[in-house]
């Protein structure tokens, strides 16, 4: 079990960084796309080994199929690059981005490896009392106690997203929708 | 093999971070940029639900947070896209560093 755990960890962290490495550095924007498609729904399946059901099937619906059409669509509207393919940019900015991102990987992983004993199992044993609840979770998924959440603690958060959906929706269609001379 | 920890989604997070600002700084298609600021996205989606699997699966409040990082980033995307169609529209190009050929008339 610990090692279908791990071996499964291992191919989903390898498939994510390799094609979102792919993704920035392919020279077709169409591979581009398609790696990020590939790292989106590899983010997806380690949600699932999260034991974060409702989230893993919120990413693979949104990311896996909503954003990757929407992201074939810029393409096809797009159309072909300009003559000379765009790829990266000028020597000089490449090679400081490679230096700053380094620098900023490094001081992430000093940050974060002090942190954590890697021995450390999770705190579940301080939560004595939910432990039903722990286990309700294991059996029956996470969707339940997340709408519970929502509509009880988070009511404001989340009516005030669905007014930024809404207004995103009218500000795409007036952005993107067909020029007025054309009525 | 190893036992799977929250350090190593930690470790796995900080890569896909690093990964999308290299994106973001490197490239030269604006497309790119975009998914390239959807991987950062993503790699703060997975430390949060990792914290809420690992130390908080009773309040679920990563869950939620990441559930509204998700709405925010989708929307900024179709948003950032279609400023993408109505740049290409004006310029014919879609070159992060601006060198496009000016039109005579602007359609």
């Amino acid at each position: 079990m610990e090692f279908l755990n791990s071996a499964v960890f291992l191919i989903f962290a390898a498939m994510i960084i390799f094609s979102s490495v792919f993704a920035v550095f392919a020279h077709k924007i169409e591979y581009s796309v398609l790696s990020a498609v590939v790292c989106f729904l590899s983010v997806g399946a380690l949600f699932l080994t999260l034991s974060a059901d409702f989230i893993g099937a919120s990413q693979i619906m949104i990311y896996g199929v909503g954003v990757s059409i929407l992201l074939a669509f810029a393409i096809m509207f797009t159309g072909k690059d300009s003559p000379k393919s765009l790829y990266l940019t000028n020597p000089l900015r490449v090679f400081l981005g490679f230096v700053l991102v380094l620098t900023f990987l490094s001081v992430l992983i000093f940050f974060i490896s002090p942190v954590l004993d890697p021995k450390s199992d999770g705190a579940f044993s301080s939560y004595g009392s939910f432990a039903a609840q722990i286990e309700s979770i294991r059996q029956i998924g996470t969707a339940k106690f997340i709408g519970r959440r929502i509509f009880c603690d988070y009511v404001l958060p989340f009516e005030l997203l669905s007014l930024l959906l809404l207004a995103g929706i009218v500000g795409v269609g007036y952005l993107a929708g067909g020029s007025k001379k054309d009525v | 093999m190893f036992d799977v920890t929250l350090i190593h989604y930690l470790f796995l997070s900080a890569v896909l971070f690093c990964v999308g600002l290299l994106g973001v700084i490197v490239s030269r298609h604006l497309l790119r940029v975009l998914i390239s600021v959807e991987f950062m996205l993503n790699a703060v989606n997975i430390n949060f639900v990792a914290f809420s699997n690992y130390n908080d699966l009773i309040r679920l409040d990563g869950h939620i947070m990441a559930i509204f990082v998700m709405a925010i980033g989708v929307c900024e995307l179709a948003i950032g896209l279609a400023i993408l169609i109505l740049v290409f529209r004006k310029t014919h190009s879609v070159d992060a560093d601006g060198e496009y050929i000016e039109e005579e008339k602007w359609s």
